[in-house]
Parts: structure tokens; C-alpha cells; sequence
């Protein structure tokens, strides 16, 4: 019970509106720990704030999913040949 | 009320470049018959002392630099959209980056500094080219004149969203991200794809912290909006409403 306790009392000094102001920074490990702790608590009691966060996660792994594939194969030769074509004109 | 971010990343950007000091090389100490050498010698030798230390370089910026050639690369496409565009804005930042690689400090951000360089390269030269009308300051404008992403998907539906989002195909992702305003679609790029914090792209864009929030939090509303259009016109569920008619 007592080990309750603070994370209640923590989890009343925010409520939705806090929580998803904050949801994106606390993803991206931008706040500081004290901040973290209620942003916690509350998800841990609020099914819709934690949805909100799956959103938000998920829309990072839709951005990185679609940001993939290398650089074209010649791209790596065209820079370094640059770079020879530099040294050997000095 | 949204709080205060932390503004001090472990790993800073190294200030950009400063001064032209290249290592001065002075002829040896307490040698009085070098004035009256053969200058002809020394200069040969410091040419070659040059080209070694030249050689150094770019086998330091090769081992180095070279292995972020894809993120630049995939960072390049989404900037200028046009894979020709991203082939030569890369080749361009790598060669922006090898010329100032001797002023670039050991042991910081190597990574972050590309960038910072790819991001200036491409603003100050390749938008220019770009036929897309700039939008211009498009932090001064709300968001109804740019137009969408004013309306919030209803709270019923949330789980319904995340799962329709990952089930989203990359090229609708893709074409959602191309029609980002481009200052939203660089923070939104190095902020999920890259990882940099707030502060690195602070640095990288040269823009304050509370640019990069703002940015970085439009642009993902809006892609979230076009994603949950994309969504309802599929039948992928998250409707508008919670589901009345199942």
C-alpha cells in the first residue's frame, strides 16, 4: 500500500489534457524525470491516453517504414572518384 | 500545459567551422642555416608532408563520413523529392563536408554535423531549383491556411487508428510526407527517421527549440490527418464516429 501511494498521488497531478500535451516529448525522452513520473502514472490508469501514445508510435514506425532503401550503388563510387579527381588535380 | 523540454543534449553539434588554421608548419627551431638554405628543398618537403597529411584526411573522412551515406541519402529524398536532386544534394554535402573536414572537432557529432551541412546545402541552393513555390515562413501561418488537419480523430476509434496506421502501405506514407510543407517534412525526417533531439535539430536547422516542437507537432498532425483519410477511404475502419451501423 504504501508503494501505492505516490504513484496515485503522482498520478493525480495530471489528468488527459497534461498527458497528451506532454505524450510526444515523453516518447521522445525530451522531459526531464521529475515530469516523466505523473505523464507515467497517468497512462498507466488511462486506456485513451495510452491509445494516443500507440498512435503516436506507431506514426514513427509508418515514417521510418517509408524513409528505408539505400542510396544508389554508383552514388558511393560518383563521391569517392570526386574526391580522388580532387587530390590528383592538386 | 506543455513543459519545459530539456535543452541540454549530452552530445552538442561542434560549432560550425571556425577560422581557416591549418597546422602551421614551422621549419625546425634552433636551425640558424636555414635561412640560408635551399628553399627549393624545404618546399618539397613540405608538399610533401601536405599530401600525406591530405591522404590522412580522407582516409579519416572515408572510414568516418562515408558509412552515413544511405541516411543522407534517404534524408536527401526527402527534401528535394527527386531522386537526381538527392543524388547530387549528397554528393554536394559530401564534398562541402571533406573541404571542411580538417576544422570539424574529433569526438562531437559527426552525424549531426553532416546534416547541419546537407540541411544548409539544400535550403541556400537546391530549393532554389525546386519548382514548388516556397510556402515562406510557414511557421507564421495557422494551420487553417494551410489547409486539413484541423479536425481530431474521435477517442472511440484511437486503437482502430494506431492499427490502421500500421497497416498504412510505405508509398501512402510516402506521398502523405511529400505533401508536407518542407520545413514540417525535414523535422518530422530527423526527428522519427534520424532520431536527433530536439536540440540537435535545433542546431541542424538553426532554429530554436520551440520552432522544432511546433514544426515537429504540425507536421505529424497533418500526416496523421492524411493517413486517417487515407484510412476511411480504404474501409480500414477509424471512422469518424464511433461504429454505429456494425
Amino acid at each position: 500500500m504504501t508503494n501505492e501511494e505516490p504513484a496515485m498521488k503522482a498520478a493525480a497531478e495530471c489528468d488527459c489534457e497534461h498527458a497528451r500535451a506532454n505524450l510526444e516529448e515523453l516518447i521522445r525522452g525530451e522531459l526531464r524525470d521529475t515530469d516523466c513520473g505523473p505523464i507515467r502514472a497517468h497512462l498507466a490508469n488511462c486506456v485513451e491516453c495510452r491509445d494516443e501514445q500507440q498512435v503516436f508510435e506507431k506514426l514513427t514506425v509508418a515514417v521510418q517504414r517509408a524513409c528505408e532503401g539505400p542510396a544508389p550503388a554508383s552514388l558511393r563510387e560518383t563521391i569517392l572518384t570526386s574526391f580522388r579527381r580532387l587530390h590528383d588535380g592538386e | 500545459m506543455p513543459l519545459t523540454v530539456l535543452a541540454a543534449p549530452t552530445a552538442r553539434i561542434a560549432p560550425q567551422p571556425r577560422s581557416r588554421s591549418r597546422r602551421i608548419r614551422r621549419a625546425p627551431s634552433g636551425d640558424c642555416h636555414l635561412r640560408a638554405l635551399d628553399w627549393g628543398i624545404v618546399n618539397t618537403s613540405t608538399e610533401r608532408a601536405e599530401k600525406a597529411d591530405r591522404a590522412e584526411l580522407e582516409r579519416r573522412f572515408a572510414d568516418e563520413a562515408m558509412p552515413y551515406l544511405d541516411q543522407l541519402y534517404g534524408a536527401a529524398m526527402k527534401m528535394t523529392r527527386k531522386p537526381q536532386d538527392a543524388q547530387d544534394l549528397v554528393q554536394d554535402t559530401f564534398m562541402r563536408a571533406f573541404a571542411a573536414f580538417d576544422r570539424f572537432t574529433e569526438g562531437t557529432n559527426l552525424k549531426a554535423w553532416l546534416y547541419r551541412i546537407m540541411t544548409n546545402a539544400y535550403i541556400n541552393t537546391y530549393r532554389k531549383r525546386q519548382r514548388e513555390p516556397y510556402l515562406g515562413a510557414v511557421d507564421d501561418l495557422e494551420d487553417w491556411q494551410l489547409g486539413g488537419a484541423e479536425s481530431t480523430t474521435a477517442s472511440s476509434s484511437r486503437s482502430a487508428e494506431a492499427e490502421a496506421i500500421d497497416r498504412t502501405p510505405s508509398s501512402v506514407v510516402t506521398d502523405a510526407l511529400n505533401a508536407l510543407p518542407e520545413d514540417f517534412r525535414i523535422v518530422v525526417y530527423l526527428a522519427d527517421v534520424e532520431g536527433f533531439s530536439y536540440q540537435e535539430i535545433a542546431d541542424i536547422i538553426e532554429r530554436p527549440i520551440g520552432t522544432v516542437m511546433s514544426r515537429l507537432h504540425r507536421g505529424r498532425a497533418r500526416l496523421r490527418q492524411s493517413l486517417g483519410e487515407y484510412a476511411r477511404e480504404q474501409g480500414f475502419g477509424v471512422p469518424d464516429d464511433a461504429r454505429k451501423d456494425v
